[in-house]
């Protein structure tokens, strides 16, 4: 303690004057008279006694004592210039620690590797007293007392501190287990707040019974991997070994989060330590865990099922550190690292939307990570990125990383770019800590700050668990070909549990005996447990729901009817939103004259009581938020439409950011409607979306894709989700895809949204004819397949399957293939009689023409679907055939309506069967279409094709091909010897 | 004097000492005045880091003046935007004509230590706050920040010649003129024009100048459509008669592909650059509409070049990548691409990244869009500095594009210029922007435009004419229009014209393959042991490995003595053989080089010696082209999009991504469905990627079961119904034909040859080869070295060669099959004693499909029943690409009967019960001769 080693003033005798010419000189050396500059300058820079009077000074005073008091003042500071040196040092020093002590901070428990893959110390870090110099300071201004700047806390109550203490206090804060990356954050206040949480001295203490509570945990963690690797040594889990303290650490962060308000936690991880997260967070039983060890174990009826390290749950109970109610439920998930992030977000988000917690203080989402896929996929980065949209956010998400320093065999040098895992989270400015796992206090240190963070700022915080795999990727695998040394570590590393223990025992705040009760304590029920799941013989995926619906089926999980209402509304509704549809529910509020004309359109055929696309879209809507369903919308532009046909957000043209929704101004209790631009992604996006609809299923939820074929970016969530996800988690969702889809010359992009690919996913079986007498084949066939895909031709046809979607008493996805010209093609209109009460969905719509009032006289019978319909018209019109040729359109593709199309086939006993389409040959319906359509005429028949031959891409870039196509395809379904020779 | 210190410190009063004399008040004085000096000039070294931290985010980028281009109008409370900020920093006006000496980090002073606060502050406004906006002190290296300082902060740094001005002025005239000209002749053609950002023609041309300099010959771009027509014409010089008469809706295709949109294509083009004199070759690489996903394609492009040329340090080649900001902020690739961008096997040395942000995403608005201030925060990740430009302040814009051009080639990293523009029209030229943008749209009416507004410029300077810019325009005008004449003569398109990648020498002149025929791709004898003892041996001295794997490397010596080979084995044996004829082998994927089921071991690791690893396939022969083996990051869709740039650089290797799992590749799916199967037809380019595909039922869930080969079949462009024509040259002309070659391959022998047919094909087309899990270590799934010598070949049907085939008539069934269930079919049949009555025969290449085999084959067992048998689900595997092909060769005559699991939504059960039972429930049905009895077809 040397406060005041640096006072030069003390030791100086006093003359005013020269002080004020020197204060004066150092302030601006311009201020003073030139001889001081040169005098002061020349003492400043070192010249020896004397030689700095080479001018005479122009002392009115005169006297010799006062040359020499300047002189000794000049003498005694030529440290004043270096004090400001000093001192800036200093504050450069003290940032240099903010931004770059996490660089050398003891991150890995194994001491082996450095976690920012870089083992260079930086050049502005004290590593050892010789740095000093690059500060231009040295060992003995260690003991010299330096004021703090006010952007650190590390002086607690002082404002000052010898630059030996504020190194110490530093490298406490900033380079022992913790790691704090904050300082690219943009915001004044939240550094500040993140320096005061982690420099502030003794802030990290924790008492006894705080202490005890870890303890426990981590017996917990340990030994339920410790058991299962007793009882089933040969079997895959993906244990937590080497990362245990991410039981503590979660519920860490679940319980001072449950302190602060929240009573809802929804969480994703990938399958590495996930049943202890079962086990000892969520608290599922552990005979259901355990039975699923079991490989005789069989599967009750309710799906094909999944591995056990993939599946979700859901449960409710009090947590007790706060006393408090708390939901918790984990998300299932597939193999496909970090597919679960969005999804995870999109249910946090409706959890929040109908709890009414527009600021997250009730629901919050944590998202468990793996170091090697943070980096890698890049949905964590589609996912970070919808963090803060307004329609998107869900307000702040805890990311957790298990980075265990490998992935699979993969070192991390050879896994990512950026020195950490985490410098995604730089992106959206979200804090990252660091910390050694081995030192089980920091981590809950670490994870309680980020749930304050969270609550406090609602924005991301990442804590990164540094930590270790001590067996292979799974239990079966060898690490040591790849990995030799660090595995020679691993094998030495002492376990986190012993070494806490042994702290904590030495510290006296556990003893042995203690200790080995709880451990004999968690072993027993284990063993309990082990004892019961034996009986298990069955096992109900139901159990493993990560989203019940209570209220929604029987309490046998089955749908409360298997009939739809009809999906017709009365003329005065559909007159009423048509009339909404087509004006500005807002006062003073300027449109641009264009949109002025497309409401007086929308005007005119509510007047003629007719429907275009839009239309039919606003009747479904506004007609399900009247009856209190929420409707979200969501998709790259689709407030306007990707083809400016929807309009569903008005901008005011004088009043910047003013916009109205009349879609929200239909009735007085509506339910409300949410139509959000997204960010442009699909596979974030789509996954968001997903999740929000599993929360509810009294929601419409749709995505619209801006082109149908750029779903493919979002393939995963389709193939591991929204297809197989009833079958693997007995989990409804009824999302709904709008992609828009149609061959019209614009080439091979923006053409085809792959229908054939939807339809290859379906489960059902082309060779087997159904049960048609059954009593409600529709249904029955709908509650059975994986999803429904669809491809109106009409606008009332859409407007129904819309809204059949809520109407029928279970969910399943519904794909759309929605037009881009019909949108707008004068003859693509429904009028409101196919609209009404009584009317329903069309599964097929049969020839109404010419063709079917004499059947037997036509030749041919043209099945098809969407567009091409049009163009079939148009030119057997053209031909002059419309007696001879019969057109049927089959608008639900999946599950196929084998029912109405039979009937359709027997009408016509003199016709030859052909399928008409304009996509490509390996692509479009054929496919599917073919075998199920034999099947349906017991193969009596053949059915040929008309359409454009297989091809590699969905449609030619060249114009001119394009049309020639189509010609040819129209020539083959008009041309009635075609089929002639074939067999 | 303590508390009088302090007082100086925390400015607030506080009980004086009692007995204070005056000398030391004075002191104190004086002392209060020199804390406030050190208080000062700590404040000032704060704000000058304020300004070099948080500069950009007041600086003036946005042309429009109306959006904040950080979607931000906050001012950061510690820049002096006005005097009584100074507060911030306890500084007042009277401060600002006092001294400072100014610290290391900073070179505003230029040759000056010291400035007045009021100088320091303008200088770093000028700096900082003016047209362009740095954004690099998040760099964690000081040398980094210390070199983009200089750049930028020493004063008068921006300035240029008037020959300068000029080129800049005759390249925005290009730019301007040529979407004036396209907007005149096809007022209603989309064209995605570059008004509101024609800056970019300059931007880029200055990148390449300054590049070309420092030594680069090569260029490899990506854009996507916005302004991708101008590039081509006033970038990489494309004749303007190609690009015009594209507009030409009549137009015909000349018949080699069904070809793509305008401003979508390739573009290869070598010239010589006018200012620095030096050759340089330019390829803009072919684009779908999936923003984006040309990125790491671009990057796989730019590798492999480096490769060839030896250029391991990326000083002769490089690449650009043009993003819009919507795209740049949405599609994670871009994020998959920045994560490669300093992986050792997959650098390129640095990538310049131009950013057309234009601040909107076709109606969406920025703040709807992202979550990050800027659209460039991704290159934070890999600490690439970012520097933001008022695109209508053409000098900044060309001053920041050389400085990031010399920053790549000093550092060797990424770099972003953020041209923060805006769209003169609507998405396209027919779109309606002021539905949803109103007002910005009225700004950008009344916007001049950037060329006009440099026109003026430097007229006022007296640097042109007027008289001379409007000559500039006429001639590049009359250009345009000579060029709009002669390309009403164009009647027909050539695709080929517009190859980003031709392999010179691999075609003959026409483009067409050198013959129609492949040799056999079976090796001699020695050879297949010489590989086999290096693939079982350490080649390095000293180098100690597990001895886990010394057991493995005991087997591999084994079964060459047995003239024995399993998969892995196989592998070595086509890998090795081709490196010996120069073919250069990449493998990259995850965890491939031990590989995911431990069977590879293509890299050894010394089990005492860190990161010591050696490299056996390295070691085989003197001559012998370079194997790459490379564990990638944990992406798929930036991977694969990486490796099929690379095997689009040359048809002389190798080149194969492995999944980890074969499910895992649905996540690449843009790069298979919008590259891989389409790029032939789409683009005329040629690519021998080959997909490695682990797939198989094994009980193992839902997941990591199925490679998903029905999607791969159907999209193969054969026709089911066309019933071909057996020409002498079926085989090879059948994979002329096809869009992609789908394999599954039942023994590693066949593995074998189909790798080296790969190679030794006189064409490139990607290969999907479903391969094997449990098989790699199945007893039986081993080849003689009798399959693989000189004359033998890839076996695309794999006959029954048993009892059943001995005495055909006998046979009362035929099963197909394809892949691993072939060996549960074998074992069924022999412990059910059916080998007489029931053949088995594999199909290994599936599509395209082996008509004539399957033929012969079928005529030769008259009196039995087909059947396929798969052990996926029936909407899945193969069954629905294979029975119309079927019923095709077999005229419909006879049925093919389906043998396999039930249709399902998901690939697999995640209960094992369920699996075994399902599995043993088709066995039956296979054996089972009575099953199809009195059912129609």
């Amino acid at each position: 303690s040397a406060p005041v080693a640096a006072e030069p003033f003390l030791s100086g005798t006093s003359s005013n004057y020269v002080e004020e010419m020197y204060c004066a000189w150092l302030e601006n050396p311009k201020s003073v008279h030139k001889s001081w500059d040169i005098f002061f300058r020349n003492t400043n820079a070192g010249a020896p006694p004397g030689t700095a009077y080479q001018s005479p000074l122009p002392l009115s005073r005169g006297s010799l004592a006062a040359v020499a008091h300047a002189q000794s003042l000049v003498e005694a500071q030529p440290n004043v210039d270096k004090l400001v040196e000093d001192h800036l040092a200093v504050q450069s020093l003290i940032r240099a620690y903010q931004i770059r002590g996490h660089h050398v901070a003891q991150l890995d428990p194994l001491g082996i590797l450095d976690a920012d893959l870089d083992s260079s110390v930086p050049a502005d870090i004290i590593s050892s007293t010789d740095k000093l110099g690059f500060y231009g300071l040295d060992e003995s201004d260690l003991d010299k007392v330096f004021h703090l700047p006010t952007t650190t806390f590390i002086g607690g109550q002082e404002s000052a501190l010898p630059l030996r203490e504020i190194i110490r206090r530093l490298e406490m804060a900033y380079c022992q287990h913790i790691g704090v990356e904050f300082m690219f954050i943009n915001d004044l206040e939240q550094c500040q707040w993140i320096r005061q949480k982690f420099e502030t001295p003794g802030i990290m203490q924790f008492t006894n019974e705080e202490k005890r509570t870890l303890l426990a945990r981590l017996v917990r963690s340990t030994r339920f991997e410790e058991f299962l690797q007793r009882k089933w040594s040969s079997e895959k889990r993906f244990g937590l070994e080497g990362c245990e303290v991410l039981i503590p650490a979660l519920k860490t962060i679940i319980d001072k989060s449950s302190e602060n308000g929240v009573d809802y936690v929804i969480m994703g991880m990938p399958h590495r330590g996930r049943l202890n997260v079962l086990a000892n967070v969520i608290r599922k039983e552990l005979e259901q865990i355990f039975c699923q060890f079991d490989s005789k174990l069989e599967a009750a009826d309710e799906g094909s099922g999944d591995v056990k390290y993939h599946l979700g749950m859901y449960h409710r109970r009090i947590n007790r550190v706060t006393d408090r109610n708390i939901t918790l439920s984990l998300v299932a998930n597939p193999s496909h690292l970090e597919a679960a992030d969005p999804v995870v977000m999109g249910k946090t988000k409706a959890e929040q939307f109908y709890c009414g917690d527009t600021e997250g203080k009730k629901v919050m989402s944590i998202l468990l990570h793996g170091d090697a896929a943070f980096a890698g996929q890049g949905i964590v980065y589609e996912t970070f990125h919808l963090s803060d949209l307004p329609s998107y956010t869900t307000h702040g998400t805890v990311h957790v990383v298990v980075n265990n320093q490998i992935g699979f065999t993969t070192d991390p040098r050879m896994a990512r770019s950026s020195p950490y895992p985490t410098d995604v989270a730089r992106v959206v400015n979200a804090p990252i800590f660091h910390v050694n796992s081995d030192d089980p206090e920091a981590v809950m240190y670490v994870c309680k700050v980020a749930a304050e963070w969270r609550s406090t700022f609602h924005k991301d915080v990442v804590v990164d668990l540094v930590c270790y795999r001590r067996n292979g990727h799974n239990e079966m695998d060898e690490p040591m070909f790849t990995q030799p040394l660090m595995y020679k570590q691993i094998r030495k590393q002492k376990p986190v549990l012993q070494k806490y223990a042994e702290l904590l025992v030495s510290q006296g705040v556990v003893n042995q005996p203690e200790y080995e009760e709880e451990i004999s304590k968690y072993d027993k029920i284990c063993e309990e447990a082990f004892a019961r799941s034996k009986d298990e013989k069955i096992l109900h995926i139901k159990h493993w729901l990560d989203s019940p619906w209570p209220g929604f089926f029987t309490l046998d999980g089955q749908p409360r009817s298997m009939s739809c209402p009809s999906t017709g509304l009365t003329e005065d509704i559909l007159t009423h939103i048509g009339n909404v549809a087509s004006s500005v529910p807002v006062e003073n509020f300027t449109i641009h004259g264009g949109l002025s004309r497309i409401l007086k359109t929308r005007g005119e055929m509510v007047k003629n009581r007719t429907v275009d696309w839009a239309l039919a879209e606003y009747m479904a809507f506004g007609s399900l938020l009247k009856e209190g369903i929420h409707i979200r919308l969501s998709g790259q532009d689709v407030e306007r439409g990707t083809f400016s046909h929807r309009h569903h957000v008005l901008h005011d043209q004088n009043v910047d950011k003013r916009t109205c929704i009349p879609m929200n101004h239909l009735w007085p209790n509506q339910a409300p409607y949410t139509v959000c631009n997204s960010s442009l992604s699909e596979y974030g996006v789509l996954g968001f979306e997903l999740g929000f609809a599993m929360a509810s299923p009294n929601a419409l939820v749709l995505w619209e894709a801006q082109f149908g074929d750029f779903h493919n970016t979002a393939q995963c969530i389709i193939d591991q989700f929204i297809c197989p996800g009833q079958a693997k988690w007995v989990r409804q969702n009824g999302i709904v895809l709008l992609l828009p889809h149609g061959m019209e010359g614009m080439g091979p992009e923006h053409s085809s949204a792959r229908p054939e690919r939807f339809l290859q996913m379906c489960n059902d079986d082309p060779d087997v004819l159904p049960d048609l007498k059954e009593a409600n084949f529709d249904i029955n066939q709908l509650y059975d397949c994986n999803w429904v895909v669809v491809n109106c031709s009409t606008p009332g046809n859409f407007f129904h399957v819309l809204r059949r979607q809520i109407l029928l008493p279970f969910r399943k996805p519904l794909i759309i293939f929605t037009p881009k010209s019909l949108l707008r093609h004068p003859e693509a209109r429904s009028s409101f009689d196919e609209m009404l009460p009584g009317t329903h969905f069309q599964r097929v719509i049969p020839e109404d023409g010419p063709a079917a009032q004499n059947p037997e006289n036509v030749k041919r019978l043209l099945f098809c679907t969407g567009k091409v319909y049009y163009d079939l018209t148009r030119e057997r019109k053209a031909r002059d055939m419309v007696g001879q040729v019969a057109i049927t359109r089959i608008e639900q593709l999946s599950p196929f309506p084998f029912d109405l199309l039979l009937k359709e086939v027997q009408k016509y006993p003199n016709a030859e069967l052909a399928w008409c389409q304009e996509e490509h040959k390996n692509q479009g319906y054929y496919d599917y279409v073919k075998p199920r359509l034999r099947t349906t005429i017991s193969r009596a028949k053949p059915v040929w094709y008309a359409g454009r031959d297989p091809a590699a891409a969905p449609a030619t870039g060249n114009k001119k091909t394009h049309l020639t196509e189509l010609q040819r395809l129209l020539d083959t379904a008009f041309d009635l010897d075609v089929f002639k020779n074939f067999s | 004097f303590r508390e009088a210190s302090e007082e100086a410190f925390s400015g607030s009063a506080q009980p004086r000492p009692p007995s204070v004399v005056h000398e030391s008040r004075s002191a104190v004085s004086s002392r209060t005045k020199t804390s406030k000096l050190v208080e000062d000039h700590l404040a000032v070294q704060s704000l000058i880091r304020a300004y070099q931290i948080r500069g950009h985010h007041v600086a003036q980028l946005d042309p429009l003046g109306i959006l904040d281009a950080d979607l931000d109008s906050f001012v950061p409370s510690d820049l002096i935007t006005t005097i009584d900020k100074l507060a911030f920093y306890d500084l007042q006006e009277a401060d600002l004509d006092k001294e400072f000496q100014l610290p290391t980090t900073t070179f505003i002073g230029g040759s000056e230590n010291t400035l007045s606060l009021r100088e320091i502050i303008r200088r770093l406004e000028n700096t900082y706050c003016q047209h362009i906006g740095l954004e690099f002190m998040f760099i964690n290296d000081v040398e980094q920040c210390q070199w983009i300082r200089q750049k930028f902060e020493t004063p008068g740094v921006m300035q240029f010649s008037s020959e300068e001005k000029r080129t800049l002025l005759a390249r925005l005239v290009r730019s301007m003129r040529f979407e004036d000209f396209l907007a005149r002749k096809w007022s209603s053609e989309k064209r995605f024009g570059l008004e509101g950002c024609e800056v970019m023609i300059p931007a880029l041309k200055t990148i390449i100048d300054k590049s070309s300099e420092m030594g680069i010959e090569n260029v490899i771009l990506g854009m996507p459509h916005r302004g991708r027509l101008n590039v081509l014409a006033n970038v990489i010089r494309k004749d303007l008669e190609q690009i015009f008469c594209q507009f030409d809706p009549k137009l015909e295709a000349a018949d080699e592909g069904s070809g793509d949109v305008k401003y979508h294509l390739g573009m290869y083009h070598e010239r010589i650059n006018r200012v620095t004199n030096r050759n340089i070759t330019l390829s803009l690489v072919a684009n779908p509409s999936h923003l984006e996903a040309v990125d790491p394609v671009v990057q796989g492009k730019t590798k492999a070049e480096q490769f060839y040329r030896g250029d391991a340090q990326g000083k002769k080649v490089m690449s650009i990548l043009v993003h819009g900001d919507a795209a740049f902020a949405g599609q994670g690739v871009v994020y998959e691409t920045f994560h490669l961008s300093d992986l050792p096997s997959y650098t390129t040395n640095g990538t310049v990244h131009v950013v057309v942000n234009n601040q909107i995403g076709f109606t969406t608005d920025p703040r709807m869009a992202r979550s990050s201030p800027y659209p460039t925060d991704v290159a934070r990740v890999v600490n690439a500095p970012i520097f933001h430009v008022n695109a209508d302040d053409p000098e900044a814009v060309i001053y920041v594009c050389s400085v990031a051009a010399e920053w790549r080639n000093t550092f060797n990293k990424d770099v972003v210029v953020d041209l923060v523009c805006y769209r003169r029209r609507g998405h396209n030229e027919m779109d309606e922007p002021m539905f949803t943008q109103p007002l910005m749209y009225k700004q950008i009416h009344r916007q001049v435009p950037v060329l006009k507004k440099y026109a003026d410029k430097l007229i006022a300077e007296g640097t042109v004419t007027l008289q001379e810019f409007e000559e500039e325009i006429a001639k590049y005008d009359r250009i345009c229009e000579e060029a709009y004449g002669r390309s009403k003569d164009k009647k027909i398109l050539h695709i080929k014209h517009w190859l980003d990648s031709p392999w010179p020498g691999f075609f003959n002149v026409d483009g067409e393959p050198k013959s129609m025929t492949c040799p056999a791709t079976g090796i001699p004898e020695d050879m297949l042991t010489h590989i086999g003892s290096v693939a079982s041996s350490v080649p390095l001295e000293d180098f100690k490995i597990h001895t886990g794997l010394s057991r493995i490397l005991r087997g591999r010596a084994d079964m060459t003595k047995n003239r024995t080979v399993d998969w892995a084995l196989a592998e070595y044996m086509a890998f090795g053989s081709l490196l010996k004829e120069g073919i250069h082998v990449r493998l990259s994927g995850q965890d491939v080089e031990r590989g995911t089921f431990s069977h590879r071991h293509h890299v050894l690791h010394d089990q005492e010696v860190d990161r010591r690893t050696c490299v056996p396939m390295n070691h085989l022969w003197p001559d012998q082209a370079p194997y790459t083996v490379c564990n990638s990051s944990l992406s798929e869709y930036g991977v694969l999009g990486f490796e099929l740039g690379y095997a689009m650089a040359s048809p002389n290797a190798l080149v194969l991504w492995e999944a980890q799992f074969g499910d895992f590749h649905n996540t690449a799916q843009c790069i298979i469905d919008q590259f891989i199967s389409t790029g032939q037809a789409k683009w005329v380019r040629h690519n021998g990627i080959v997909l490695l595909l682990p797939h198989g039922m094994e009980g193992m869930g839902p997941e990591h079961s199925s490679a998903r080969p029905e999607r791969f079949l159907q999209m193969s462009n054969d026709d089911s119904d066309a019933y071909p024509a057996f020409t002498k040259d079926f085989e090879v002309s059948q994979l002329y034909d096809c869009n992609w070659i789908v394999v599954n391959c039942s023994t590693p022998a066949n593995y074998f040859h189909v790798l080296r047919r790969q190679i030794l094909l006189p064409f490139r087309k990607p290969l999907i080869i479903f391969t094997p899990k449990s098989l790699l270590r199945h007893p039986e799934a081993k080849s003689s070295f009798d399959q693989m010598v000189s004359g033998t070949s890839f076996q695309r049907v794999i006959p029954e060669d048993g009892a059943a085939a001995r005495a055909p008539e006998q046979v009362q069934r035929l099963i197909f099959c394809t892949g691993k269930v072939y060996y549960d079919l074998v074992k069924e049949r022999s412990s059910q004693d059916l080998e007489e009555k029931v053949a088995i025969t594999r199909l290994e290449q599936i599509s395209p499909f082996p008509f004539d085999l399957i033929k012969q084959e079928a005529e030769k067992y008259p009196g039995a029943e087909l059947a396929w048998c798969q052990e996926e689900h029936k909407n899945m595997g193969y069954y629905d690409y294979i029975s119309p092909r079927f019923m095709t060769i077999l005229r419909r005559a006879r049925p093919i009967w389906y043998v396999g699991r039930d249709p399902a939504a998901a690939p697999a059960t995640g209960n094992r019960n369920t699996h075994l039972v399902s599995l043993k429930k088709f066995l039956d049905t296979a054996f089972n001769l009575q099953a199809f009895e009195g059912k129609t077809f």
